[in-house]
């Protein structure tokens, strides 16, 4: 069918190479060689960008140290002073770690979320995993029910976890029941949301003003209240479920084409959905429970790695998590230095710094 | 070693209907297009994707030594590739990536390299005539471009069976006609058996070796072209009034003349 005499449209002059099937014809790929040279600086800058802003999130805080001085505490050379090293090593290092480590896991989810379910809006809580993890909290915080044996100080992290990761089993169940599609599970999540959205609002009408506030408090979400083992538990999270997630990429990618088209590709499209929503729910709600509920996080970072890297997913997945972890470390950033003194809820932060980034990289798309 | 692909009492319920009712047809040879026509609603998608794996069915499906319908997911994705009605419209993908995921989501026979991926894209992408929209966005495209990519995806796997779903719905003539002999041509030089609806009784009749017409989940009529599409069958299947005609250069046409109440 590719007779000669055909007029054919300009390729990209700059291909040499040729497939070794028909050495005559022009290499038809001509420019993807480049794209793939463009996403991998993208990935490098995003990693540039989460650096710095690691840096200044670590560098600046209420306690007014100069960079000089965080410098020297956080490497312990001499002459820092005893006051700088505490600050430093236990407030500001795991506050800017759990910022990062959070930001990647949510967004992380929210990637794959997005693509198991090909829905663009949603995040590891449209299916009513923060809702849970909410309940579970108020559980705690408001009638102090939990599992027995546990110091207070992890009752309310675990409380949450446990709900959290209990509502994507039941999800699960729900939809293994008969081979339900994506469509059917988002309604699930919903419903989720909702029932866990009536439960909590149930557990604050008999709560006491004190605890109910404590629990306001808890819901906008916070990265002052993480420490060491918060930021270890979170990095095997992540140690476990990046890796994992990007072994599966090609497969994540082909069920971008549609369920159909991906099993007959080979892709096990089930056990692919189950796998990653064992790994969603274990990301996010880890991130819920030490951190409380920071929910857009989710939603944009995925979005705005998509505008820079496209869908597949060997760098989909990448650039989502660093996306992730850059914003949310910035927005640890402004929520300390905004209003001089006090530290602002991250939740409110995160989605004050996004939105903006993210309307303006839509904006930027739909003019090219 | 070649084989023939053998359909035999092929049955699909679902929870409270029946779609398709013990659907046998003659032996399909090795590189040959099988067309099946029919009127809407008749099963004819329910039958691919049966075929396909992707829904319960009984009955028996033989290629070689294999029973497509009891086989492991992952011998049948080496055999057999199903291309859907649609690809989805909201993918950031690019045709080039595209094509290549179709290629290493699960390869057919191990790991396969950079450079032989390369050279079947680039192949493909000259076969169906789409290399300049080789680093388009599928979003961008036009309903007719994403089928053509589509089929590219289908195509480039070299399954020993394909199944199209509508291959040609959105093209125009031209495209239809590239699409055709794409079709026709990987079934001749990788002796694929193919499987296509098509909605253009024409074009079934151009370029068929062999027609199954399905009415209601039931074969109404199977064979050579000329012997499946008559008259008498197309009334009975889509009550309307057909001629059959051949035109001055001896090809034949269907013509409709009106409704069969």
């Amino acid at each position: 069918m590719t007779s000669a005499m055909r007029s054919r449209r300009p390729f990209f002059p700059d291909q040499t190479h040729t497939a070794p099937i028909d050495l005559e014809a022009p290499d038809q790929t001509g420019g993807y060689d480049r794209l793939i040279r463009r996403r991998q600086r993208v990935l490098v800058a995003l990693l540039g960008i989460l650096l710095i802003a690691f840096v200044l999130d670590v560098a600046i805080g209420p306690a007014g140290l100069s960079l000089d001085q965080s410098l020297k505490a956080l490497l312990g050379i001499e002459g820092a002073s005893r006051t700088d090293i505490v600050i430093l090593w236990s407030v500001r290092l795991p506050q800017a770690l759990t910022a990062i480590l959070v930001g990647a896991a949510l967004s992380l989810a929210g990637a794959e979320m997005q693509t198991i379910l090909d829905n663009p809006l949603a995040s590891p809580f449209t299916l009513g995993v923060s809702s849970a993890a909410s309940f579970g909290a108020a559980l705690a915080m408001i009638l102090g029910a939990g599992l027995p044996f546990l110091p207070t100080t992890w009752l309310v992290p675990t409380n949450a976890f446990l709900f959290a990761f209990g509502s994507v089993l039941v999800l699960q169940a729900l939809t293994l029941r008969r081979g339900a599609g994506s469509d059917r599970l988002v309604l699930f999540g919903i419903a989720m949301v909702f029932s866990f959205n009536a439960l909590v609002a149930l557990v604050q009408f008999v709560a006491s003003e004190t605890a109910l506030q404590q629990f306001v408090f808890w819901t906008m979400g916070s990265i002052s209240r993480t420490g060491w083992p918060e930021v270890a538990l979170l990095a095997a999270a992540l140690a476990l479920a990046f890796p994992t997630a990007f072994a599966a990429r090609w497969h994540l990618t082909a069920l971008r084409f549609g369920e159909d088209r991906a099993q007959s590709f080979g892709v096990p499209v089930a056990r692919l959905r189950f796998v990653v929503l064992i790994r969603i729910s274990l990301l996010a709600a880890l991130s819920v429970a030490f951190v409380g509920t920071i929910g857009f996080i989710g939603l944009v970072g995925p979005h705005i790695a998509r505008l820079l890297v496209g869908e597949d997913h060997r760098f989909f997945l990448p650039a989502s998590l660093l996306t992730g972890a850059a914003v949310l470390s910035f927005a640890s950033l402004v929520s300390k230095i905004l209003v001089a003194g006090t530290l602002l809820p991250i939740g409110i932060m995160t989605s004050l710094i996004g939105i903006p980034v993210f309307v303006a990289l839509i904006l930027r798309r739909s003019e090219a | 070693m070649e084989h023939a692909l053998k359909i035999d009492g092929l049955s699909v319920q679902y929870p409270n209907r029946q779609v398709i009712t013990d659907l046998s047809l003659p032996s399909l040879p090795a590189g040959t297009l099988t067309a099946v026509i029919g009127p809407n609603a008749a099963g004819k998608t329910t039958f691919l994707r049966a075929l396909a794996g992707l829904l319960p069915a009984a009955g028996e499906v033989r290629f070689g030594k294999w029973d497509l319908l009891r086989c492991r997911p992952a011998e049948r994705a080496r055999l057999v590739t199903y291309m859907p009605q649609s690809l989805p419209q909201g993918v950031a993908l690019t045709v080039v990536e595209a094509i290549a995921t179709a290629l290493r989501a699960a390869p057919s026979s191990g790991p396969i390299s950079a450079e032989s991926i390369h050279a079947a894209v680039n192949a493909i992408l000259r076969r169906l005539d789409i290399g300049h929209l080789a680093l388009s966005p599928l979003d961008r495209l036009s309903g007719g471009q994403r089928q053509l990519v589509s089929l590219a995806q289908a195509i480039v796997r070299r399954p020993k069976i394909l199944l199209l779903d509508e291959p040609t719905s959105a093209l125009d003539p031209r495209h239809q006609i590239d699409v055709m002999e794409a079709v026709r041509e990987s079934a001749i030089t990788d002796r694929t058996i193919v499987l296509a609806v098509l909605h253009d009784l024409n074009l079934a009749l151009r370029w068929a070796d062999t027609i199954a017409l399905l009415a209601d989940g039931i074969v109404t009529a199977s064979g050579p072209p000329e012997d499946a599409v008559t008259a008498q069958t197309l009334a009975d299947a889509y009550k309307v009034a057909a001629r059959i005609e051949r035109c001055s250069r001896g090809q034949s046409h269907v013509l409709i003349d009106g409704k069969i109440d």
